[in-house]
């Protein structure tokens, strides 16, 4: 219970921080005087048009991203797994890539197919790792085929960029560091389809609990662990398929933002799931503050900030947690 | 209530596991099932709780004169009536001790204050009250298998006449001290109508806590009943391939003698 009450100052914070990340930018907005109504016209468009939907969508795909991290890695048991390291955010950016060079329709109906495609990637992505890794049985080699996959996605998704001459195609940069430039009204809109996974991924706390004790335990405890992993997996899938199909890979913040919650707070999905989302929508939303402001008016790829962090992070972890990862 | 297993098979692929086992885990009975490595004692366990369906034969939990499929019933009314300890567990996340035994609470319906009290008393149970908070993942293998042994117990704790108990080499991690407390805490449990089912390495603390005994060999059963009736020296022989003689210890438990 005592640990509960950290997500209420945690909320708290994101508020403040999302009050601060709307003005903030290349162009100063007052939002007082966009309140009192007199503020100019282009500060008012900038607001409206630029900056309330790009900070909206950094606040869903960094809940996003946290999230999903949260959930395969009590999937997979494994404190290391990450859609971005798995190979999951890749494959959904191959398919979102590869829809993109058959179909050049950029209108929001363009947009709902590249997040389609970008999900089936991301799920025929999971189902592959996870498939490769109970055929072998052990978790190492289910990582180090997510790896694979991974690296295979990567080519393929530099392989269209290269071959497509056409600007439409976004660049391999877009795709492998992520950016929340592109943001508009219509991105947002798909987006929401990204909290009403959070929520049902949230209800399957006790079940997440459950199977990181392993899948005959949680057998043993009444739960279906086949459905269990269909449904993790697909509501994983749309997370992560539409948050690369919108931004791009955003690397390292599903891995580390779990982590954060389960150190400081607990290990209980109830607790970690609504946490990450909260830590998650405040690490991308600052990460994303800083790419747009420190070389302003140019921009820095959020990936490049986020890898920064978590890279270091990630190195900390396979020291700290030697031996106990089975690799 | 009380878990029948009628001629049951498990094959996976051309290896056959198991081959026609009829045994039963009856309420307030301790049974031990006892074998060489690879007799079958874990795949018994597997299709006696439907982790692996038995092929051919058939499993059925029986309540007074009613008998029900296990195949019958659905996931959550098994998981309240059946709480099975693996052989290891895999958990690698840091929860609190009592987060872990609060996870046996999840095939109930009681509420969240009634399921921490039956924590609390079973954590009680095999002397961890004051480990409720310390994270499992920095426990000793000793004590993390006693968290794991309450989460089981916590599973059916409220209904032990209906209860199936099932441990997989429950006591290899423990010292003798908590081995000890371990036969002691389920002989309790098996007095309040539990019924429970160990594998087992160990034949003397096997013939002194058990009240029945199966002993495996090869996918078969050897021999089952009372102690005294299955272990002897040509039971022993023909399932690990040793010689021994049969004693009695002061207490007049059975001990087993090793040749030379």
């Amino acid at each position: 219970m005592r640990k509960i009450t950290k997500l209420p100052i945690l909320a708290l914070i994101l508020l403040l921080l999302t009050v601060m990340m709307l003005s903030l930018g290349s162009t100063e907005v007052s939002l007082a005087a966009l309140l009192r109504g007199n503020a100019d016209a282009v500060v008012e468009t900038i607001f409206w048009e630029i900056r309330l939907p790009r900070v909206l969508l950094a606040i869903i795909v960094g809940a996003g991203v946290s999230v999903a991290g949260a959930a395969i890695q009590g999937l997979f048991r494994n404190p290391l797994a990450d859609p971005a390291l798995i190979g999951v955010s890749s494959g959904a950016a191959l398919f979102a890539a590869g829809f993109m060079v058959l179909n050049l329709d950029t209108s929001a109906l363009g947009l709902l197919g590249v997040s389609g495609s970008a999900f089936i990637g991301g799920l025929l992505t999971s189902w592959l790792v996870l498939e490769i890794g109970q055929r072998s049985g052990t978790i190492s080699s289910m990582l180090l085929a997510g790896i694979a996959l991974n690296a295979i996605a990567i080519a393929g998704v530099g392989l269209f960029s290269y071959l497509s001459s056409d600007l439409e195609l976004r660049s391999v940069t877009f795709w492998a560091l992520g950016s929340f430039n592109g943001a508009d009204w219509p991105s947002v809109v798909i987006a929401l389809i990204i909290p009403v996974a959070i929520v049902f991924l949230a209800r399957e706390s006790r079940n997440l609990n459950a199977i990181t004790l392993g899948d005959k335990d949680a057998f043993y405890l009444g739960i279906d662990v086949t459905r269990l992993r269909q449904r993790i997996i697909v509501l994983t899938a749309i997370i992560v398929g539409v948050g690369v199909a919108l931004t791009g890979i955003v690397a390292f913040v599903g891995l580390v933002v779990p982590h954060l919650i389960r150190l400081t707070s607990s290990s209980n999905h109830a607790v970690v799931i609504p946490g990450s989302a909260i830590l998650g929508a405040i690490l991308v939303l600052i990460a994303d503050g800083v790419g747009r402001t420190i070389i302003s008016p140019a921009e820095l790829p959020i990936g490049i900030l986020t890898a920064l962090l978590g890279g270091p992070f990630f190195i900390y972890l396979i020291i700290h947690q030697k031996g106990k990862l089975g690799i | 209530m009380t878990l029948k297993l009628k001629n049951c098979g498990y094959s996976v692929g051309t290896h056959v596991l198991l081959q026609d086992i009829s045994a039963t885990i009856a309420n307030g009975v301790v049974t031990g099932i006892l074998g060489a490595n690879g007799a079958g004692k874990t795949s018994l366990l597997h299709i006696a709780t439907g982790a692996e369906k038995a092929q051919p034969g058939s499993v059925q939990l029986c309540q007074g004169d009613q008998d029900y499929l296990l195949d019958s019933l659905s996931l959550n009314k098994r998981a309240s009536h059946i709480a099975v300890l693996p052989q290891s567990s895999e958990l690698e996340f840091p929860f609190s001790v009592e987060e872990v035994v609060l996870m046996g609470r999840i095939p109930s319906a009681s509420d969240d204050a009634t399921n921490r009290m039956i924590v609390a008393e079973v954590l009680g149970l095999l002397s961890l009250t004051d480990f409720s908070n310390r994270i499992y993942t920095s426990l000793s293998g000793g004590e993390k298998q006693r968290v794991q042994i309450c989460r089981i117990i916590c599973q059916v704790y409220d209904d032990l006449p209906n209860a199936h108990l099932l441990f997989d080499e429950p006591i290899a991690p423990l010292d003798i001290a908590y081995q000890i407390a371990f036969f002691k805490l389920i002989r309790t449990l098996a007095s309040q109508g539990a019924a429970i089912g160990l594998v087992l390495h160990d034949i003397d603390l096997a013939c002194r806590f058990c009240d029945e005994i199966i002993l495996m060999g090869a996918g078969k059963i050897i021999a089952s009943g009372k102690a005294a009736e299955v272990i002897t020296a040509e039971s022993i022989r023909a399932a690990f391939d040793i010689e021994v003689s049969i004693g009695t210890g002061p207490n007049g438990s059975i001990q087993l003698v090793i040749a030379d």
